[in-house]
């Protein structure tokens, strides 16, 4: 989904000479043709993180649209502050393009693996957060932000996915509903999640799904209060730690509503950084967070003599 | 302008400093005293202010760029005695949004370099120049460095770093806590048209300094005092974080305010 990103802003760029595209020592040739042809609205920047994102404040506070990019925890953990007050207080049109969401730099470590934006980013005042499933809803996610005029962040997952949102992407909804067979069982995904959240509905099919491409502000509908009035087990899949992240938002929507009768089970990268080097299949089989592992536990759950916790 | 009289506006500019400050019972006045030369230039000589962005990146001498802003009629006077309150729009550090003719909120450092940087890109094509005003203890962090590296690499002859050089920062003497020296080299080896002035000796000249004679970012570093301007005030560390004092003492730093 990087590709068909990048590819919208190149796009759009074309269109609107207000788009501008700055980059952290992005990979050799990326945008070639976007470098070529539009000078002034591209901008290859250092390994600057914070700097580039109050460059891009600059730019924003003097007309320009702009779109960053680089992967995910350096502007995230490393450039919060410029991002919190520069941007965010700010209300500016800046839109962090992140990759790398999640485990995909599993191989390279911590330091690269982006396990806690959704809550670092949270607090971040006007800012949404997007985790699109697929490059189609990437592309849907992208053009919110070029529809907006104010600061958002969207995470990219691992590339190539298969397209899987297209038929349910609506455009004034930022979460989709698949299924809808009013079973009482629920999975609330964001992010590729989503992916998983498909396999395991196709072998256990008594499970309806509700996928969030907008974590923040988390949109909850009348009609998703509904939804989840008549479920009894709601499952929420997140490649992202436990705390902060959807987890954090579908409880305080259960609360608020007053829906504690309604039995959540969450499944997510646990409580600290992953400590280990893998790719992301393999992370996540040791998390218990592959689709195999997922269904196994969820046969577990919905066995009438389950007393299982997650 | 020709009968502006820069030591009287300086002079004046101090006066409500003082006015601010005890409208909140708070702020920090050397910081802000060593700056009105710098921000009288800027405000009341150089800029265009229809065309220009002048960017206040040390927010905590505030109370300066409050004294000018209100003096230019972008708000009443009246703000003074709201300082730092809840029904006021002047607080400890400027927000851009709550205060006309601000450009940029600042408070945390380190930030007001990079925001420039992007102004200035956009504002080459329409010949505005950009001025940020940093401190020198600011020079601490590593983002104005990241930016200056950036000034340089994108050509920004319409970027103008001012350095309010008044060798002071909160814990002690800035070459104590984190020595700049050689800082003209520093940034000269950033790519940098880089001028020093002395805006003790001669308040006036950093006006002739603000011409563009290369095409390259330039970096000014004038000289000041902290407290530059009252001899109570002056490079007394003790009073960047002093705040409610007595009437008798404010009548005393007062009085001591002199022409330069």
């Amino acid at each position: 989904m990087r590709k068909e990103s990048l590819n919208f802003i190149y796009e759009h760029a074309k269109i609107n000479a207000n788009v501008v595209f700055i980059g952290s020592d992005l990979g050799h040739g990326i945008l070639q043709d976007f470098k070529t042809e539009m000078p002034n609205q591209f901008f290859m920047e250092g390994i600057s993180e914070s700097h580039i994102v109050s460059m891009a404040a600059g730019m924003a506070l003097t007309g320009s649209k702009v779109y960053i990019h680089t992967i995910a925890p350096f502007f995230v953990r490393r450039a919060f502050e410029h991002i919190a007050l520069d941007v965010g207080f700010e209300n500016l049109d800046v839109t962090l393009l992140c990759s790398g969401g999640g485990l995909v730099y599993g191989p390279l470590g911590h330091t690269h693996t982006m396990v806690d934006d959704f809550s670092i980013l949270s607090s971040v005042p006007n800012l949404k957060i997007y985790a699109p499933a697929d490059a189609p809803e990437a592309i849907a996610s992208l053009q919110r932000t070029y529809d907006d005029t104010g600061p958002a962040y969207i995470r990219l997952g691992k590339g190539n996915e298969p397209s899987i949102t297209k038929q349910y992407l609506k455009k004034d909804k930022s979460y989709l509903q698949i299924n809808k067979n009013e079973n009482s069982f629920l999975i609330i995904t964001t992010g590729i999640m989503l992916h998983s959240a498909i396999e395991i509905t196709n072998q256990l099919q008594n499970i309806d799904i509700i996928h969030y491409s907008m974590i923040t502000p988390f949109n909850l509908d009348n009609e998703l209060v509904k939804v989840l009035k008549s479920k009894t087990h709601v499952f929420i899949l997140e490649e992202h730690l436990n705390f902060g992240g959807l987890k954090s938002r579908v409880n305080e929507v259960i609360i608020n509503h007053h829906l504690s009768e309604i039995q959540v089970f969450s499944f997510n990268l646990g409580n600290q950084y992953i400590d280990k080097y893998g790719r992301q299949e393999d992370l996540f089989k040791d998390l218990s967070l592959d689709t195999e592992s997922l269904i196994k536990n969820f046969k577990k759950i919905l066995s009438p003599k389950s007393s299982h916790e997650f | 302008m020709s009968s502006f009289n820069f030591q009287e506006k300086c002079l004046q500019i101090r006066h409500d400093i003082l006015d601010i400050f005890w409208g909140g019972q708070r702020g920090h006045i050397p910081s802000a005293f060593s700056l009105v030369e710098i921000l009288v230039t800027l405000y009341y000589q150089k800029a265009n202010l229809k065309r220009d962005k002048i960017l206040l990146s040390k927010g905590h001498g505030c109370m300066a760029l409050y004294a000018i802003l209100s003096d230019l009629g972008y708000f009443p006077r009246s703000e003074f005695k709201k300082f730092c309150s809840t029904t006021g729009i002047l607080g400890g550090h400027p927000t851009r949004k709550k205060v006309p003719g601000v450009e940029i909120s600042s408070g945390s450092l380190g930030h007001g370099p990079s925001i420039a940087v992007g102004m200035a890109i956009n504002l080459k094509s329409t010949k505005g120049n950009v001025y940020c005003v940093l401190g020198d203890g600011e020079c601490n962090e590593g983002s104005v460095w990241e930016a200056a590296l950036s000034a340089n690499k994108n050509g920004l002859n319409n970027l103008t770093f001012i350095i309010d050089n008044n060798k002071q920062q909160s814990y002690g003497a800035t070459e104590e806590v984190l020595p700049l020296e050689p800082f003209n080299d520093k940034w000269s080896s950033f790519g940098f048209n880089t001028k020093e002035v002395d805006l003790i000796k001669n308040p006036q000249c950093l006006k002739g300094a603000l011409e563009q004679d290369l095409n390259i970012p330039t970096a000014i570093i004038c000289h000041t005092r902290k407290g530059q301007g009252s001899k109570v005030l002056e490079r007394n560390l003790n009073w960047h974080h002093l705040n409610g004092i007595s009437a008798e003492t404010f009548n005393q730093i007062r009085n001591s305010l002199t022409l330069l």
